[in-house]
């Protein structure tokens, strides 16, 4: 599985995560003779090497599984990525030696990603939403508009195939919530179970009205399943869910889909052959701005450099690293100064406009045990704030809720408040006395903490903003020599009155849900500390945000290409044989997870360019 | 006399008393690792029990659990090893002043001035519950100043008092924390589909035994945290 065996290649694809691996297999389904350029390692011939590194990791971050090392410097590491470890503390975010981006901006940017064989969904959740009709219909400055030809009706049959090529479980019902939101046919799963905490947030607050909402109205909440790729029953050769409770970093059974499934479908339909620990380091530009290879540099497994190399000449390439990887490798294809811009960007904006969901996670406990860290992370969710009159003023969100207890909410649970009671520390609130407990009384006081604590978090929409940049760094490469990419990150007062308008709608569901808060107040000095607008108190409140994982825009598409990088296909306006996909193309990042979005724009392209009689001649 | 166990006559420890016992078939394996009779004394099978009871006081879980009859991960062994590694002479005179049937409160009062009595059990209670070990002198500076939590620290090794190392897979996967949770390891169930919309058993079933005199015993696969048969 780790040979270019072809003098010429159909296509060639740069990165095997879910957007390039559904383009390798339906395109080598078609026939199409494919090869796949992957930065990081192969695919683990056993899930249970991931699974002993997973257990024997101190911080079980999302990136805690998989290769390489979190603590080796990024400067010496072949294939880089950002870590959640790097984001740890006031400090280590704008040290080269700890994080892999390079940041310049006002706030970190919170989110990270793999270079591995699946990319960065083998960490994935599972969350399978759709966007909403006016999600696609929005339109904020500077040219942010999807294209006419990508809506909720012309993507509606898409999101149906990418629900059946990933497998996800759900219920149509449950998520036809604004009128024009349709559902052509099931889900190909029934809904996953809601968990013992969902049942109560439902039991409560079913039925609030906040005095706004879709279309209009006075939206009365309800919690809703959350469809999610995750097998509510045995489906495609794998099991089902078995609520192990660690959908991020790793499902041990695969019952969550993740992207290494759709490589080893590519990889059986014989037309595709994969070239691991291969980091594209340049696309070159032929005749006729049509490009010819890609340059790259390998590795081995040790880290070490052991060569470079060029892939063979190809007639269509498909560039799907993500929102960070894929500007800096167009930005680095300069064709030896020639073209400074880098590729594909005429009209200045690639690296442009990234985006993320900020995350307002408020945690507390219930007023009775429902019993955590139990089932799938996240079951369900409310969403009937997506939308609304009010996006013209702020921010939308959707509400996650969370059935893993603090575990995400403090970094650490339930390790936090088992060291607090048994060394008498308070770091999680919870022992304001500082005792320090053993025997039946331990047993009691942290049984009746861990059964009652819950979280919620408010993933919101990010105004597309032009200075927020990916661009490379001048002074810090990694371990091949690369230079490392460099982000400019901010959050705009009407991403901020988004945040705002989570934090005052938390503070309602807990009251109504008589949960008492736990959430901290940040310091000051902390970097992800937000100070919001004045509340209906007239008071000033700092809350703190977190990454969503949620990596978007950077190479957007549209119907202009003075304001846009590719068109309603993801294909360069300029260069014609080359495609860029991934949530790089949102150009607005609305309040869905954006895995299934990717996969139905994919599946939408890879059709595109099977179909495209001019891509064959 | 010692009872003679399978896992004595592996370590070595009973090395005379198995040779009395099982005749010269065993002097040769046993004198090989004789040398080591010193060390290995200290994790005789009466001192594993004796931690192992020490263990259930400290945690307040059923030392039947800790130390199962059919035990394949040796955790009560390995959290002595590391215990004893720390402080060989206080974790005696703890475990000997528990065998005299001495409270976890009356040996704390009398270890009062001596403060690593008191660490290292805390360790042993953390080995237990988290499957990682916190060494006591690490514990001891960080227990002394309780630090505001520093919330700019999110997933840093500072949040926490920085365990060594998670002791083994196993550990983590049997880490008492999960009982006491009512719950499973995250990443490591073996209960079934939709468990989680219903509430778990009782408290008890995770960390008490079985009742001897069950009319209908339930089978080994009704640990709760190693799975439910519907």
């Amino acid at each position: 599985m780790n040979d270019a065996s072809k003098k010429f290649y159909d296509v060639v694809i740069v990165g095997s995560g879910i957007a390039g691996g559904l383009v390798a297999l339906k395109l080598g389904q078609a026939g199409k003779q494919v090869l796949v350029l992957e930065a990081g390692g192969p695919i683990p011939t056993n899930i249970n090497t991931e699974m002993d590194t997973f257990y024997r990791a101190l911080a079980k971050v999302p990136e805690s599984p998989y290769a390489p090392d979190l603590s080796k410097d990024p400067k010496t590491v072949p294939a880089g990525r950002p870590t959640v470890l790097s984001l740890s503390n006031a400090e280590d975010w704008r040290d080269p030696s700890k994080s892999y981006l390079i940041q310049t901006g006002t706030v970190p940017f919170s989110s990270t990603y793999e270079r591995t064989a699946g990319g960065t969904s083998v960490h994935w959740l599972g969350t399978s939403l759709r966007l909403l009709p006016n999600d696609f219909k929005i339109e904020f400055p500077h040219g942010a508009r999807w294209p006419r030809d990508i809506n909720y009706e012309t993507l509606e049959p898409w999101y149906h195939k990418a629900e059946e090529e990933i497998g996800v479980s759900g219920s149509k019902k449950e998520q036809s919530y604004t009128e024009e939101m349709f559902f052509s046919e099931d889900f190909p799963m029934p809904a996953i179970p809601p968990s013992r905490i969902d049942l109560f947030i439902a039991d409560q607050i079913n039925g609030m009205k906040l005095g706004y909402g879709i279309e209009g109205k006075d939206t009365t909440l309800r919690v809703r399943n959350t469809p999610a790729a995750r097998n509510s029953k045995p489906f495609k050769q794998r099991r089902t869910c078995a609520g192990n409770t660690n959908c991020i970093p790793i499902c041990p059974i695969q019952a969550k889909y993740d992207p290494t499934i759709t490589l080893r479908d590519a990889e059986a339909t014989g037309k595709v052959d994969f070239l691991f620990r291969t980091v594209a380091s340049e696309i070159v530009v032929g005749e006729k701005e049509r490009i010819d290879h890609i340059k790259y540099l390998q590795y081995g497994e040790d880290g070490k450099k052991t060569g470079e190399g060029r892939t063979p000449p190809a007639k269509i390439f498909v560039i799907a690293g993500n929102a960070i990887e894929t500007p800096r490798l167009l930005q680095m294809s300069t064709g030896d100064g020639k073209r400074p811009e880098g590729v594909a960007n005429s009209s200045g904006q690639v690296g442009r406009n990234l985006m993320d969901h900020p995350m307002y996670v408020p945690w507390g406990l219930l007023p009775e045990p429902r019993f955590p860290y139990r089932g799938p992370l996240s079951t369900s969710g409310i969403e009937d704030l997506r939308d609304g009159d009010f996006r013209k003023e702020r921010a939308s969100f959707r509400i996650e809720i969370g059935n893993e207890g603090w575990n995400f909410a403090v970094g650490g649970d339930p390790n936090i408040t088992t060291v607090d009671l048994v060394n008498g520390l308070n770091n999680s609130l919870t022992n304001p006395k500082y005792e320090a407990l053993h025997g039946d009384l331990l047993v009691s006081r942290l049984g009746d903490l861990l059964t009652r604590q819950f979280r919620l978090g408010f993933l919101v929409e990010q105004e597309p903003d032009p200075d927020n940049r990916v661009k490379l760094s001048q002074s810090q490469v990694d371990g091949l020599g690369l230079p490392r990419p460099e982000v400019r990150y901010s959050l705009s007062d009407y991403t901020i009155r988004g945040l705002a308008e989570a934090k005052r709608v938390a503070d309602l569901l807990f009251g109504q849900l008589n949960a008492v808060r736990y959430t901290r107040t940040p310091d000051e000095n902390d970097p992800t500390a937000i100070e919001l607008p004045p509340n209906e108190a007239g008071r000033r409140e700092r809350i703190r945000f977190m990454g969503a994982g949620h990596i978007i825009g950077t190479y957007r598409m549209g119907d202009d290409r003075n304001t846009s990088v590719v068109n309603a296909d993801q294909r360069s306006w300029i260069h014609d044989n080359l495609y860029l996909i991934g949530s790089g193309v949102f150009p607005t990042s609305a309040t869905a997870n954006p895995t299934l979005t990717i996969a139905a724009l994919a599946l939408r392209t890879a059709d595109k360019i099977k179909n495209e009689p001019n891509n064959w001649a | 006399m010692t009872e003679i166990s399978r896992r004595a006559l592996i370590s070595g420890a009973t090395a005379t008393a198995a040779t009395a016992a099982f005749g010269a078939a065993l002097i040769s394996p046993t004198s090989l690792i004789a040398k080591r009779l010193p060390d290995d004394s200290v994790s005789s099978d009466q001192n594993l029990t004796n931690f192992a009871n020490l263990s259930a006081a400290l945690t307040g879980v059923d030392s039947s659990i800790l130390t199962p009859n059919v035990d394949p991960f040796g955790l009560n062994a390995e959290i002595h090893r590391r215990a004893n590694a720390a402080n060989a002479d206080k974790l005696q005179t703890i475990l000997s002043k528990f065998t005299d049937g001495k409270t976890i409160e009356q040996i704390l009062a009398e270890e009062g001035r001596d403060e690593s009595a008191k660490f290292l059990m805390r360790s042993i209670i953390l080995a237990w519950y988290l499957g990682a070990w916190y060494e006591p002198g690490v514990l001891k500076t960080n227990a002394y100043k309780p630090r505001t939590y520093n919330s700019t620290r999110r997933y840093s090794k500072e949040v926490l008092i920085p365990p060594k190392e998670i002791i083994s897979p196993d550990a983590y996967t049997n880490a008492l924390v999960w009982r006491v949770a009512q719950a499973h390891p995250m990443g490591y169930s073996n209960l079934q589909f939709g468990y989680w919309e219903k509430d778990p058993p009782p408290i008890e079933e995770f960390i008490r035994p079985l009742k001897q005199d069950d009319p209908k015993p339930a089978p080994a696969t009704t640990d709760p945290t190693k799975g439910v048969p519907k």
